[in-house]
């Protein structure tokens, strides 16, 4: 390029960048850059110019007697950063507390709190929170409201991260979600292990720190999205857990319509033709105290046979067809396959409603965690690792959780969970062990334990 | 399973590529797209697409290349969709513009501090004068006003400057050591 020809040349592209060009000129200069490698070459050393005078202007204080304050607001809009991540977000941030006319839209708000106790900041009500801000919640109830209208209520302790206006991350904690406004449809919570995208809908979520997260559905539905497993619409009533491990497992909950029948949305009725029911004649149920010891039922309790008898109960009150432990003891259910079988799918059954107070079903709910081992019985029980003494844990149970209930009446009387896998098998394994948790009761009362009706686990078929 | 998110304790790596890298995914945006709100946009939803596809990459040494192609993908995508608007580039011209972008081996971080270096040597004026675009609307004819001088006569002083930085870098970067 001559002298003149580079002269005009840097009008253009300046024109360009400052924004200031006639779209004659812009013509032109696309035509230029489409033709000359030279000057191709030397628009992109321009724009790298700009980019870099831009960064070190935005990281660089405005000197001392500026002639005029700078408000570079409506350029730095970081409404990209909704996208991204912590750390994004607190460059940004940091900027911003630098430079107050940096400030970020707010992603959302704190809308109310109750009893709050923080781990660091203070967070009050009303107050924003930016993209890539983690709020942890050591005791009590705070509820933060997103740009898009919908709100997610913490209860502590929880960790919570807002992700974007519409998007929010669960660390670890409590966190129930409603999304009702049409913005906030497609409102998504992630946990560690996979995602929730509501559907127009209210969900409880939860997560626990190794990253076990649940969701129920209050109303409407939810798309649950766990990488390797088909996405699963759930809808109201329904639930999900997830967790980790060498080999995912997810937990699906749901209640039954409160028959004999014991019909569920999507998991079938017990079956009499899976791989531990007695029809087999393998499988044995032998119920262990704390120590391994074996133990009783209480004493209105069904035999351990009750359990892979291919049946649920007749009725919702029917101790002696059910199996449960002794008010207030711990206790463990062990399912002796007789062999070692690849197991796909297990399906745990409970039916518990009290004739004369039907508000009291608190021997519905399903808490446990689900151990399995292969070969021979390993001599001690496991503890609460995930490979423990021989023992492999595939699930964490806890019904209540999922269906959110803080009272009796809230609790499904009529109660499944299925535990599967992305995987053809879930393990392969002789014995299941049930670590069976009793349910906490009021005033002093004696803490209550589970009416199983029916556990049934399916083998792989053998041509998979 | 892997753990498809990125935005917590567990997952750093993005969060510390990303800023590391985010200065040029801008830089290399700006340059096929016509205003800074414009590489707001598509930097917004271009690391959308880098977070939820991290596990693609051959960390730590794929994610600059590979996030600048998300990039020049997301802005081909912005430009479809802005055609009738003034001063978007056309496919062929954007195509023209990446591949010379990605033929180029020369590196950001390095260029960007010799830049810093060569701004240290301008005079308090200069550099007020020179970052003066970046400080906001207004700014720059607050300073012409100021000093008793038009906005026209202002830019090309800086494009004075700023053609002294640029042959200051490339000084810089020829007296470099080669490598290997």
């Amino acid at each position: 390029m001559n002298p003149e020809e580079s002269q005009n040349w840097q009008d253009l592209v300046d024109g360009y960048l400052h924004g200031s060009i006639s779209t004659t000129d812009f013509d032109r200069l696309k035509a230029e850059l489409k033709k000359d490698p030279q000057k191709r070459a030397y628009y992109l050393r321009a724009v790298r110019m700009d980019a870099f005078l831009r960064e070190i202007s935005a990281n660089s204080p405005e000197e001392v007697n500026a002639p005029v304050a700078r408000s570079r607001t409506k350029h730095f809009q970081p409404s990209w950063l909704a996208a991204a991540s912590g750390v994004m977000a607190s460059i940004l941030i940091g900027c911003a507390l630098a430079f107050p006319f940096l400030r970020p839209v707010a992603s959302a708000r704190i809308l109310e709190m109750a009893d709050a106790q923080w781990l660091s900041q203070d967070w009050k009500p009303g107050q924003a929170l930016h993209s890539g801000q983690t709020l942890t919640l050591l005791s009590g109830v705070a509820t933060i409201r997103f740009q898009s209208g919908a709100w997610t209520r913490l209860q502590g302790p929880s960790k919570f991260q807002v992700i974007a206006g519409n998007e929010g991350f669960l660390h670890f904690g409590q966190a129930f979600s409603k999304a009702e406004t049409a913005a906030s449809h497609g409102f998504t919570l992630h946990t560690r292990l996979g995602k929730f995208v509501d559907q127009g809908t209210e969900f409880f979520a939860s997560a626990t720190q190794d990253g076990f997260s649940q969701m129920h559905v209050s109303a409407g539905a939810v798309d649950a999205k766990v990488p390797g497993f088909p996405l699963e619409r759930l809808e109201q009533g329904s639930g999900l857990g997830i967790e980790s491990g060498d080999t995912p497992v997810i937990i699906r909950i749901e209640s039954g319509t409160g028959t004999p029948d014991f019909e569920f949305p999507t998991i079938p009725s017990p079956s009499d033709v899976d791989a531990a029911d007695l029809s087999q004649r393998r499988s044995e149920v032998t119920l262990l105290g704390p120590d391994g010891e074996e133990i009783s039922p209480h004493r209105k309790s069904g035999e351990g046979k009750r359990l892979i008898d291919g049946v649920g109960q007749s009725r919702g009150d029917e101790p002696g067809e059910s199996l449960y432990f002794t008010d207030a003891s711990q206790g463990l259910i062990l399912l002796d396959l007789g062999q070692e079988i690849p197991i796909s799918r297990i399906h745990t059954y409970s039916w518990h409603l009290n004739d004369e107070y039907p508000d009291f079903r608190r021997r519905a709910v399903q808490r446990y965690t689900l151990w399995g081992c292969g070969g021979s019985r390993p001599s001690s029980l496991p503890e609460n690792d995930e490979l423990s003494a021989g023992w492999t844990r595939i699930a964490r149970v806890d019904t209540d959780a999922f269906f959110d209930v803080e009272n009796d009446p809230d609790r499904p009387e009529q109660q499944v969970c299925a535990i599967y896998s992305n995987r053809p098998e879930i393990g392969t394994y002789r014995y299941l062990l049930f670590q069976v948790n009793p349910t906490p009761m009021p005033n002093g009362m004696r803490s209550r334990h589970t009416f199983f009706g029916e556990i049934d686990v399916f083998a792989v078929p053998r041509n998979n | 399973m892997s753990d498809p998110l990125p935005p917590s304790d567990a997952d750093f790596d993005f969060n510390e590529h990303f800023a590391h890298h985010e200065a040029e995914f801008r830089a290399y945006a700006r340059s096929l797209l016509p205003t800074w709100d414009a590489v707001d946009e598509v930097i917004q939803s271009a690391s959308l697409v880098m977070w939820r596809k991290l596990d693609e990459v051959d960390l730590p040494k794929g994610f600059l290349p590979w996030g600048k192609c998300v990039v020049r993908f997301e802005a081909q995508k912005y430009c479809r969709t802005k055609a009738r608007d003034h001063h978007v580039f056309d496919p062929e011209l954007l195509n023209l513009l990446a591949t010379h972008l990605d033929e180029d081996e020369s590196s950001f971080g390095q260029e960007q501090e010799i830049l810093e270096a060569c701004l240290d040597k301008v005079s308090a004026t200069n550099r007020r004068l020179v970052l003066a675009p970046y400080r906001g609307h207004g700014v720059l004819t607050k300073l012409a006003e100021a000093s008793g001088r038009t906005r026209n006569s202002l830019y090309k002083q800086i494009r004075r400057i700023r053609n002294r930085l640029q042959q200051c870098v490339e000084e810089k970067l020829r007296s470099l050591p080669l490598e290997g």
